[in-house]
C-alpha cells in the first residue's frame, strides 16, 4: 500500500495501517533529526512525537503533499521549538559524542576508522555551528536529498530563497570545514 | 565573503545551484562561461561541492528500536487529553463555522459599518459558487463573543465578500471557491449551524492553522495599545485604526477589542511568549482551535509545567498547541475593534491581494477582554 492509502486506512480505523507508515519512516526521519540535532537521544524522542502527532492529528493531513513531506515538518517544528525552549542548546563538544557516529566501512583496519569517526565527528560539529535556518536546507539537500521545489514545498519557501539559502549555507559550513577540508588531500596521500 | 558586490554575490548563487544541477539551460551556460575565464569562480565551485560530499558522506544511523507499539500507545493517552478522536469523524461543520465567524468579522463586520448602498454597488465579480447556507441555532460557543460582536451588523450583508480584503489561501481561489459569500438564511446568531455547501470542504482543507487567542489584562489600565505596542516589539504593525475612520475613538478598556494577526508560527509564538513573560500584562491567556478545543482544559500539559505564574504556563500551554503548526513568511496584523475599517484601507487591499495567503501562514485572531 502506498502513504495516501495508508492514511486513508489509518483514518478508516485501521491503526496498525498507521504502523506501517511508523515502520517505513523511522529510520529515514531519525537520521535527519540526528544530523539536526546532534543527540541521538534528542532525534529519538522527537521521532516519536512526531509521529504521535502526526496520528493525532491525521485527519488535518491535506493529501495534496506527500506524507513524509507533512510528517518531516511536523518533526522540524517539534525540533525547533524544543530548542527555543532549551536555549541555550547542549554545546557543540557535548552534541559531537552524543551521535555516536561510527565508521561507513568496517573491515578497513582500526587506524583507518578511527580516522572516518573523527571526520564524521568533525563535520558534525561543524554543523551544529551552522545557524537552524542553515543547517535545516543543508539537512534537507544533503541528507534528504530533496531538489529546490520539494525544499521550497516543504519549507514554504520560493525556490529562488531556496536557493540562495542553500548558497549562505554552503558558506558558513565551508568555512567551519575550511580547516579539515584543506588537511584532506594529504589525509588520502 | 562580505567584500562582494550583491551582483557577484547572487552569481555565486548560481555557482550553489550549479554544483546542485538546479540551474536553466541559460544560466547553465552563463555558468559554464564564467568558469571558462574565472579561476576564483572555479575554485568555488570546487570548494561547495566539497562541501556538499562531506555531508552526504556521513554516515547513516538508524534508531536501532521499533517505534510503531510506542506511537500507537502514546498516541491514545495523547488523544484523550484532546476531544478529538484518532481517525474519528472530521467535526468539519465546526471548523467551518468557525472560519465563517473569522472571515465575518475580516470582511463582513467592517462593511456592514459602511452605507448600504455601497454594499449593494459591491462588485460581484468573483462569485463564483453557491452561497454559504447557514442557519443558525442558539447553543453556546467559545465563539459566542465573534457571534456577540457581529450579529447586527452582519444581517443583511451577503455576498459584499467581493471587493473586500480577501485573506483566502491561494490553493482556496484556484480551487473554484473564489466566491464564500453568506446565504440569506443566516442570521447573526452563529451558535452552531447547519451547512450545505462547497464551501465546506476546500475551507476545511486550508484553514486548519486559525486559532483564537483570549487574553485577559490584570487591570484596566492595559489596553489593545499595549496589545499593539507588544506587536510592534515583534515587528508588526497593526493596520486598520487609523485610516479605517478618522473620527474612531480610541477603545476604552472596557471594550472587547480584536485583533486578526496573521505571522509565521515563529513570529507568533514568541508573542505568545512574551505575553506571559515576566510582568506580563495580562493575566490569563488561552487558545481556542477550530475544533473548539480550549488549551485551558489541557491538565495534562499544565501538569507537566513547572512555570511560576498562571500567564506563564498558559503560555506555555498555548506554545505547545501551537508547536503543530507550520512556518511561513511576514507578519502582518489588523484592528477589528469598533469603529475600525480595513476593508476599504487601499494600501491594506494590495498588500492581501499581492501576497494572498501562504498555505503555511498561521492567522490568529487576538481577542484582548476587558479587565474583571
Amino acid at each position: 500500500m502506498d502513504d495516501a492509502q495508508l492514511v486513508q486506512a489509518t483514518l478508516g480505523g485501521e491503526k496498525q495501517a498507521f504502523g506501517v507508515l511508523v515502520q517505513r519512516y523511522q529510520d529515514r526521519l531519525f537520521n535527519t533529526l540526528l544530523r539536526f540535532t546532534g543527540s541521538r537521544h534528542d532525534a529519538s524522542d522527537l521521532v516519536q512525537d512526531a509521529f504521535i502527532q502526526a496520528l493525532v492529528k491525521l485527519d488535518t493531513f491535506r493529501g495534496d503533499a506527500r506524507f513524509y513531506t507533512w510528517l518531516y515538518r511536523i518533526a522540524m517544528n517539534l525540533s525547533l521549538s524544543q530548542r527555543r525552549k532549551r536555549r541555550p542548546v547542549a554545546s557543540v563538544d557535548v552534541a559531537k559524542e552524543r551521535v555516536g557516529e561510527e565508521p561507513m566501512d568496517e573491515g578497513q583496519g582500526p587506524q583507518q576508522e578511527l580516522l572516518q569517526v573523527e571526520r564524521a565527528q568533525m563535520v558534525q560539529e561543524s554543523l551544529l555551528r551552522v545557524g537552524d535556518e542553515h543547517r535545516q536546507i543543508l539537512v534537507l539537500r544533503e541528507m534528504e536529498g530533496c531538489s529546490y521545489d520539494q525544499i521550497s514545498e516543504i519549507l514554504s519557501l520560493p525556490v529562488g530563497t531556496v536557493r540562495s539559502r542553500l548558497f549562505r549555507a554552503r558558506v558558513q559550513l565551508k568555512e567551519q570545514l575550511r580547516a579539515m577540508l584543506q588537511d584532506e588531500p594529504e589525509e588520502d596521500q | 565573503m562580505s567584500d562582494k558586490n550583491p551582483q557577484e554575490y547572487c552569481d555565486d548563487e548560481l555557482l550553489s545551484a550549479y554544483v546542485d544541477g538546479e540551474l536553466t539551460d541559460a544560466e547553465r551556460a552563463s555558468v559554464d562561461r564564467r568558469l571558462r575565464d574565472d579561476p576564483q569562480a572555479r575554485e568555488m565551485v570546487a570548494e561547495l561541492g566539497a562541501v556538499s560530499q562531506t555531508l552526504r558522506s556521513l554516515p547513516k544511523h538508524e534508531l536501532g528500536a521499533d517505534l510503531r507499539e510506542a506511537v500507537l500507545q502514546q498516541a491514545v493517552v495523547r488523544a484523550e487529553q484532546s476531544p478529538a478522536e484518532i481517525g474519528g469523524p472530521r467535526r468539519w461543520a465546526w471548523a467551518a463555522l468557525a472560519l465563517a465567524a473569522t472571515l465575518m468579522l475580516v470582511v463582513y463586520l467592517p462593511e456592514a459599518n459602511r452605507d448600504d448602498q455601497h454594499l449593494a454597488k459591491a462588485p460581484l465579480k468573483e462569485r463564483a459558487v453557491e452561497p454559504l447556507q447557514v442557519s443558525a441555532k442558539q447553543e453556546t460557543s467559545d465563539l459566542g463573543l465573534l457571534a456577540e460582536s457581529s450579529a447586527s451588523s452582519l444581517s443583511g450583508s451577503a455576498g459584499v465578500l467581493e471587493g473586500n480584503v480577501d485573506f483566502r489561501d491561494e490553493a482556496e481561489r484556484t480551487a473554484g471557491t473564489d466566491t464564500v459569500a453568506m446565504g440569506t438564511a443566516f442570521d447573526g446568531t452563529l451558535r452552531s449551524a447547519t451547512i450545505e455547501s462547497p464551501f465546506l470542504q476546500p475551507i476545511s482543507e486550508v484553514q486548519i492553522e486559525d486559532y483564537h487567542i483570549h487574553l485577559t489584562p490584570v487591570d484596566r489600565s492595559v489596553g489593545a495599545a499595549r496589545f499593539e505596542q507588544l506587536l510592534a516589539n515583534h515587528g508588526i504593525s497593526v493596520r486598520g485604526r487609523s485610516s479605517a475612520s478618522s473620527d474612531a475613538e480610541e477603545p476604552t478598556t472596557d471594550e472587547t477589542e480584536l485583533v486578526l494577526v496573521e505571522a509565521p508560527l515563529e513570529q507568533i509564538q514568541q508573542i505568545v511568549a512574551s505575553c506571559g513573560g515576566d510582568d506580563s500584562p495580562w493575566k490569563s491567556l488561552r487558545l481556542v482551535d477550530q475544533d473548539g478545543v480550549d488549551s485551558s482544559q489541557q491538565h495534562f500539559a499544565r501538569q507537566k509545567s513547572k512555570l511560576d505564574t498562571p500567564v506563564e504556563e498558559d503560555a506555555a500551554v498555548v506554545l505547545n498547541v501551537l508547536q503543530l503548526s507550520d512556518a511561513p513568511a511576514r507578519g502582518w496584523a489588523v484592528h477589528l475593534g469598533r469603529g475600525q475599517v480595513p476593508s476599504r484601507d487601499s494600501s491594506l487591499e494590495e498588500t492581501a491581494s499581492s501576497r494572498g495567503r501562504s498555505v503555511a501562514t498561521l492567522r490568529v485572531l487576538f481577542i484582548l477582554h476587558s479587565a474583571e
